[in-house]
């Protein structure tokens, strides 16, 4: 099914890992360099500069090539059928599969961009000529096409981002569905895309380690970080009580309660945590990651609905206790203890020394702007500022 | 996890005994490092804390509580500039790496809270008079005595932007383009500024003055010099001067290029790369749309096939070159 010559992907895979173990000083380079000579990989995978660069080019040969096209046929009819965009389409699909099995790109930026250009198109030519079904089953037709075409795509392609496409759609697909066809829908839908993602996450998770499907390492992992975030979405109170009101099409008032909301407010608590906990156990970054960003979210959660203090006291209260708390975490694991240590391990900096921390202080950090002021002719200030206008 | 693949490699040779015995003995105590997860809490405290006291100040301006979130506010500054002092590593002309990621925060945040002191001053008693060039050029200054003192590139990137500030520009990479959209003064002043950021590149990597700053310069350079470029082209594109612009971009692209070959850098490549495609496509389009008819639609659109065709071939020789050289 898959289009990468296999035996590279296994060899990919494996000098990710020495690699991986050289930036860690385990491996010197020369051995690297024997583990490179004796597994060989003959993609054509550029860094991802060259990356970005070769996928904005990309596109524009594609919308000028659909646009050439179109314009030599503008007499014709064909230009107002469905049929056309899927012919469009079809044509990128050819060149994907000949640009990756015959020039062996392999997440070099052409390919990305013509997954995407093929994959919209056809979804867009099978939608606009299913318009009888689209009619009937709406939603439901809808998120299944993009089901199927995304499984396709990431079984064929091993994309990462097709893999979560597809996750989520079918997670829409269940929605859906049971909307139509479930008994008491509304009540029991948390659960079930509780019990559903959960499933989702246990299998994926399971799987990435497994040699059956190293090549879709990247894939399983992203499906699994996906699945562990919907699964909590799918218990918190917001989205339970904002998504049940539209349901049943009546708005609540703010004093009226949803049913069984002691769990949902405990699930919007607990799982974060739970997540924090079971990551810290198993030494997992990517529960233990999910889980600091939840925490975040049932912050804003509890805050949208009680009002205990102003938003910006709230601010500094939490910008304090995270410096402490870090403060604390650092100083306990100034000599490493339980197998955790605060020192980076891995002296591999970003490709190209690029430094983006310094990039997102610049872009997110910048002191309250003065009040407005000319100089130089007399441009208004932007200063790219935290605050706003007082 | 399983050492299964390193000893299949020690038998096939490709790795030593050594490594293999080190590889077994890490594996078996496996340290796992929170250095991301605490750099990231550390970010958001320091993110969430200045932006609050910032919103604090201005809400509760005159009232009775206002002097205290003052005071707060100076003390917390002044705390953590002491604190950076007393662990201050001596000044050296090249690289300082600090122990901790807590120290790059916490002088982070003491730059923050002294701005938002000073904005404040300045707001509340006009400290600086209406001489509004000095309300901004003081903290630059202070910013880029400490990116210099600690040797810090976010507050680099900061005292840059403060810079642009200063000069009526906010350079901050995202909202550039809509600020000098527009104005003939300030897309000058964004072309100057470009060029003088990069002979402040050139200089910290000529004299080993802070090399590493190259980077930070040359990345706000390059997108501000292009960008002015640019939009003084399309801004004057009716006038009879305008193709002037773009030659500049050939003179300042063909100085890019050559210092992204020197330090290898993909990233400026790319840049350079993209940023001259627009512009000779700009040129080229304008060219060809000349006499208005059908065959020169088809031109263009030919062109952009062929070009971009091109220019793929052109970033794949680049990378090639710069990788084996």
């Amino acid at each position: 099914m898959i289009i990468f010559n296999k035996d590279w992907l296994v060899n990919e895979n494996i000098q990710e890992q020495v690699e991986r173990a050289r930036n860690l000083g385990e491996v010197t380079r020369d051995e690297f360099e024997q583990v490179k000579l004796r597994y060989p990989v003959g993609f054509y995978t550029p860094n991802l500069f060259i990356r970005i660069g070769l996928f904005l080019l990309t596109l524009v040969i594609a919308a000028f090539s659909g646009g050439l096209i179109s314009l030599i046929m503008m007499d014709s009819r064909m230009l107002e059928s469905p049929a056309y965009l899927f012919f469009l389409g079809i044509i990128t699909y050819f060149a994907l599969e000949f640009m990756v099995r015959e020039k062996k790109h392999f997440r070099s930026g052409v390919d990305d961009a013509l997954i995407w250009t093929s994959a919209g198109l056809i979804l867009t030519g099978m939608l606009w000529s299913s318009d009888s079904i689209l009619n009937a089953y709406g939603d439901l037709a809808v998120s299944g096409f993009v089901f199927l075409l995304a499984t396709y795509y990431t079984l064929r392609f091993a994309d990462v981002l097709m893999a979560i496409t597809s996750i989520l759609a079918l997670v829409f697909l269940v929605f859906f569905g049971w909307q139509r066809t479930g008994i008491y829908p509304l009540q029991t839908m948390p659960f079930l895309i509780i019990i559903l993602t959960a499933v989702l996450y246990l299998v994926s998770d399971r799987a990435r380690e497994h040699p059956a499907f190293v090549y879709y390492k990247n894939c399983l992992q992203v499906a699994s970080l996906v699945a562990l975030l919907v699964c909590y979405a799918a218990g918190n109170y917001f989205v339970v009580r904002e998504i049940g009101t539209e349901l049943v099409e009546e708005r609540l008032t703010p004093d009226s309660e949803i049913p069984l909301a002691w769990f949902f407010w405990a699930w919007t608590f607990i799982v974060p945590i739970a997540y924090i906990a079971w990551g810290i156990k198993r030494k997992d970054q990517l529960l233990l990651r999910s889980g600091m960003i939840l925490v975040a979210v049932a912050a804003f959660t509890l805050r949208n609905y009680y009002h205990v203090m102003s938003a910006e006291a709230l601010l500094s209260i939490l910008g304090a206790g995270l410096l402490a708390f870090a403060y604390g975490v650092i100083r306990y694991l100034n000599t490493p203890k339980h197998g955790f240590t605060s020192a980076e391990l891995s002296d591999s900096s970003m490709i190209d020394n690029i430094q983006i921390e310094s990039l997102i202080v610049a872009e997110t950090m910048s002191a309250p702007d003065l009040p407005d002021q000319g100089r130089l002719g007399g441009g208004a200030f932007g200063g790219g500022g935290a605050s706003g206008d007082f | 996890m399983n050492t299964d693949l390193y000893e299949k490699l020690f038998e096939e040779g490709c790795i030593s005994n050594e490594s293999l015995g080190r590889i077994r003995n890490k594996r078996q105590n496996p340290l796992f490092s929170l250095h991301w997860e605490l750099k990231t809490l550390l970010y958001l405290g320091v993110m969430l804390l200045s932006t609050g006291l910032g919103i604090l100040i201005y809400k509760n301006i005159d009232t009775i509580g206002h002097q205290v979130i003052i005071a707060a506010i100076a003390a917390i500054s002044g705390s953590c500039f002491f604190y950076c002092f007393k662990h201050k590593k001596p000044f050296s002309k090249t690289r300082v790496t600090v122990s901790s990621s807590w120290f790059d925060y916490i002088l982070l945040l003491a730059c923050l809270s002294f701005l938002s002191f000073l904005g404040y001053l300045q707001f509340q008693y006009t400290i600086f008079g209406t001489a509004y060039g000095l309300a901004t050029f003081i903290p630059m200054i202070v910013l880029f005595y400490v990116a210099y003192a600690f040797d810090h590139l976010g507050i680099l990137s900061m005292a840059i932007t403060n810079l642009g500030v200063w000069l009526g520009l906010s350079i901050s990479p995202m909202s550039l383009l809509s600020t000098i959209w527009g104005d003939d003064n300030l897309i000058l002043t964004g072309l100057f500024l470009g060029f003088f950021l990069m002979a402040l590149a050139f200089l910290s990597d000529r004299n080993q003055f802070k090399p590493h700053f190259w980077f930070t310069y040359m990345h706000f350079a390059t997108h501000l010099t292009f960008i002015s470029i640019l939009a003084g082209y399309f801004y004057n594109y009716d006038r009879p001067g305008s193709i002037l612009w773009l030659f500049i971009t050939f003179v300042a692209g063909y100085y890019a290029y050559t210092d992204a070959m020197k330090h290898k850098s993909f990233y400026f490549l790319m840049l350079v790369a993209l940023y001259a495609y627009i512009s000779v496509s700009a040129l080229l389009i304008r060219v060809m749309l000349l006499n208005e008819n059908i065959a020169s639609f088809y031109l263009c659109f030919i062109y952009f096939i062929c070009s971009a065709i091109g220019m793929i071939r052109v970033l794949k020789y680049l990378n090639k070159k710069v990788k084996t050289s």
